[in-house]
């Protein structure tokens, strides 16, 4: 377990030193694959049948199919990097500022919690997450970000309370889904039309 | 229950229908029969259940608060289609994308549908993230630049606001199988409402905070409300309508169901102080906004920011007029503030302007549309005897019964201030100015029809308040107040 949670970290932070979109891309795979792999460790430990029901859905979903329509949205933009707002330097700070202040929080909330790191870990990830929507241009990273939170969430489902009861985990699973279809699709309208998947470069609509 | 099935399947089936018709006359017809069935299945359920009892389904479950919201949701289903029909058939676009915009509009008002009926923390989350995801594809419907931007932003930040929601819902789920055990706990909002006290309150007010911020951004509170306006602006007449009226308004009511648990574990100075200040923040904050905003369109959108702070205002107040103040009052506004996007719609159509400068004189050019427009207006800022006058008044009274004073004082001057700046504008618009846009075409009938319809609703609630309704609005109000 530890050191699955230790390999999420890594990959967090990889994420933070790359601009190429499709390194990222392949580094959120990593990221799905051990979320994949933290899931069948749990329904082996608990030999409950519906969390190697998700673990098969996070295998399908988030490690073949969201990287695949992610991989070929990155594939075609003529753009490979990302000119963030923030440098990687101070990428790593902030994530390194997200990991104290979810240590901080989970510290301070839930003092008598068992899985005090798998908490901390997991509330690093959504927050880094949404650190990485901010700091980040490219429309997929943005993508990519948003991903990360969720996986953050759905490690923190499945450590605190072994997954949801199976039918809103089914229905998280389609909507994450269909985000990650809708985000493509919306990246491709906005490469035909503003030339560009910059979205830093969208202002059009202001006051 | 029967009825339920009945509405879920037919907006299926015409959703279905229109993706693979070629006809265009087919499609308007099958789609405006549906949505005459889902209205009249929401009136039947609403009658019903303010009758006497609730809806029981296994993951169905319709009290009076559920009833209401099915009732606005059912009139803006039948309004929002009958305008949609005078809106695509007027568009010169190919048939195939018409169908795709009815395909989408059936999903959206299903998606909203089922917000509101099930009786689940969790599968009312999984069915407001598909309210975004349906949205979204119509706010790109005419795929412009600006509908992109504007779909992006939407997306991104109602996604971001929908994981805090869920991270909330993840901890509540926690905070019930610590409370009760994990065999039973199954975050029902009945079995929720039951182990409430009981709940550990550190982590309950951790969950509280994530799913006010989820559901707040969703529903469009500032701060997180700076998706809104885009949003609304560049959707497609009727859809606009619905996002602003239907919308956040679900987002509000998994919001309402939310507190009626949390009330129960927290201490009061914590969720009213949130609560507070989410709220008068949105009203407040679109002040500058409103000021000189020439397109009427995001004059609409920030109205609709303001009202959601007054009905969350509405929860602050936890008494029974407030309550009561509160769930009259999203009926009020899903009413008025889709007649207006109607009106609003009809207006840039007919022409070919949405800046508020451009359009002038609308009582000598077109009466019907500038007295509907001026009557919409006067209503929605709050003019009696509409009965968004006396919404607003219940929620104001509530607040100051309650011991509220500053906020109420607060609460009025910002209203007061809007009042002016967008009569003011409609003013303007109706009887001021030189020059200005000639019209391009005359306005529609059916569209002018459903807004008088509409206005009439308003007017007649104002005026004297239908017994079942005023019924259920009073259950919906005990649930609330508790």
């Amino acid at each position: 377990m530890s050191i699955l949670l230790l390999f999420l970290l890594i990959t967090v932070y990889m994420l933070t030193r790359t601009i190429n979109i499709r390194s990222a891309v392949a580094i959120f795979w990593l990221q799905s694959c051990t979320i994949a792999g933290f899931c069948i460790v749990a329904g082996v430990e608990t030999r409950e049948w519906h969390i190697f029901l998700a673990a098969l859905l996070t295998l399908v979903i988030k490690v073949v199919w969201i990287p695949r329509i992610m991989w070929r949205a990155a594939g075609k933009t003529r753009v490979k990097e990302d000119h963030p707002a923030l440098g990687a330097n101070y990428t790593s700070l902030v994530f390194g500022i997200c990991l104290v202040v979810a240590y901080a929080a989970v510290g301070h909330f839930l003092p008598h919690i068992l899985q005090h790191d798998v908490l901390a870990v997991s509330l690093a990830l959504f927050l880094m997450g949404m650190s990485f929507i901010i700091i980040r241009r490219q429309a997929l990273m943005q993508v990519i970000g948003l991903m990360t939170m969720e996986n953050g969430l759905y490690l923190l489902g499945l450590s605190v309370t072994k997954g949801m009861p199976i039918i809103i985990e089914f229905g998280i699973f389609l909507d994450v889904l269909f985000v990650a279809v809708i985000l493509g699709f919306l990246t491709r309208k906005i490469r035909t039309s503003f030339a560009t998947t910059d979205v830093g470069e969208l202002t059009g609509l202001k006051e | 229950m029967g009825l339920m099935y009945l509405m879920v399947v037919v907006l299926l089936a015409a959703s279905g229908y229109s993706y693979f018709d070629n006809n265009e006359r087919r499609l308007h017809v099958i789609n405006f029969c549906a949505a005459v069935l889902t209205a009249g299945c929401s009136l039947i359920i609403a009658y019903l259940v303010s009758a006497n009892n609730v809806v029981l389904g296994e993951y169905v479950y319709i009290d009076a608060i559920s009833a209401v919201l099915l009732l606005a949701i059912g009139i803006l289903a039948l309004s929002g289609v009958t305008v949609s029909v005078e809106y695509l058939r007027r568009e010169n676009l190919p048939v195939r994308k018409k169908g795709q915009y009815y395909f989408l509009l059936q999903l959206f008002i299903l998606s909203m549908i089922l917000v509101v009926i099930l009786d689940n923390a969790g599968l009312t989350w999984v069915a407001i993230e598909a309210t975004t995801i349906v949205s979204a594809l119509l706010v790109v419907f005419h795929l412009s630049r600006q509908s992109l931007e504007a779909a992006w932003k939407y997306v991104i930040i109602c996604s971001i606001g929908i994981c805090f929601a869920l991270l909330g819902t993840i901890l509540l789920y926690y905070a019930q199988v610590n409370a009760v055990g994990a065999e039973t706990a199954t975050l029902n909002w009945q079995s929720l409402r039951v182990a409430a006290p009981i709940f550990e309150p550190k982590l309950a007010v951790l969950a509280f905070l994530f799913i006010l911020i989820g559901y707040g951004t969703k529903a469009g509170l500032a701060p997180m409300h700076t998706w809104l306006p885009d949003a609304h602006s560049q959707a497609p007449a009727p859809i606009s309508a619905l996002l602003s009226g239907g919308l956040i308004a679900t987002a509000v009511y998994a919001l309402v169901r939310n507190v009626i648990i949390f009330k129960l574990v927290l201490q009061p100075a914590i969720w009213q102080g949130l609560l507070v200040f989410f709220s008068l923040l949105s009203i407040v904050i679109v002040i500058p906004f409103m000021y000189k905003q020439n397109d009427l369109k995001r004059l609409l959108a920030y109205s609709s920011i303001e009202h959601i702070g007054i009905i969350t205002l509405g929860l602050v107040g936890d008494c029974y007029l407030a309550a009561y103040g509160m769930i009259f009052h999203i009926l009020n506004h899903a009413i008025n503030k889709s007649v207006l996007f109607y009106l609003t719609g009809e207006i840039i159509l007919v022409f070919k302007t949405k800046h508020v400068s451009r359009i002038t004189q609308l009582f000598s050019k077109t009466p019907k549309l500038g007295w509907l427009l001026f009557l919409g207006m006067a209503s929605i800022v709050g003019l009696p005897p509409f009965s968004v006058f006396f919404s607003k008044l219940y929620i104001l009274f509530g607040l100051m019964a309650g011991g509220r004073y500053v906020v109420a004082v607060v609460a009025l001057l910002a209203i007061a201030v809007i009042f002016m700046l967008m009569l003011k504008t409609v003013m303007q618009m109706c009887c001021g100015g030189i020059g200005g846009e000639k019209m391009h075409s005359r306005p529609s009938p059916v569209v002018i029809a459903v807004a008088t319809l509409m206005l009439l609703i308003l007017l007649i609630m104002g005026l004297i308040l239908p017994n079942p309704l005023q019924q259920l609005l009073h259950n919906a109000a005990i649930i609330i107040a508790g």
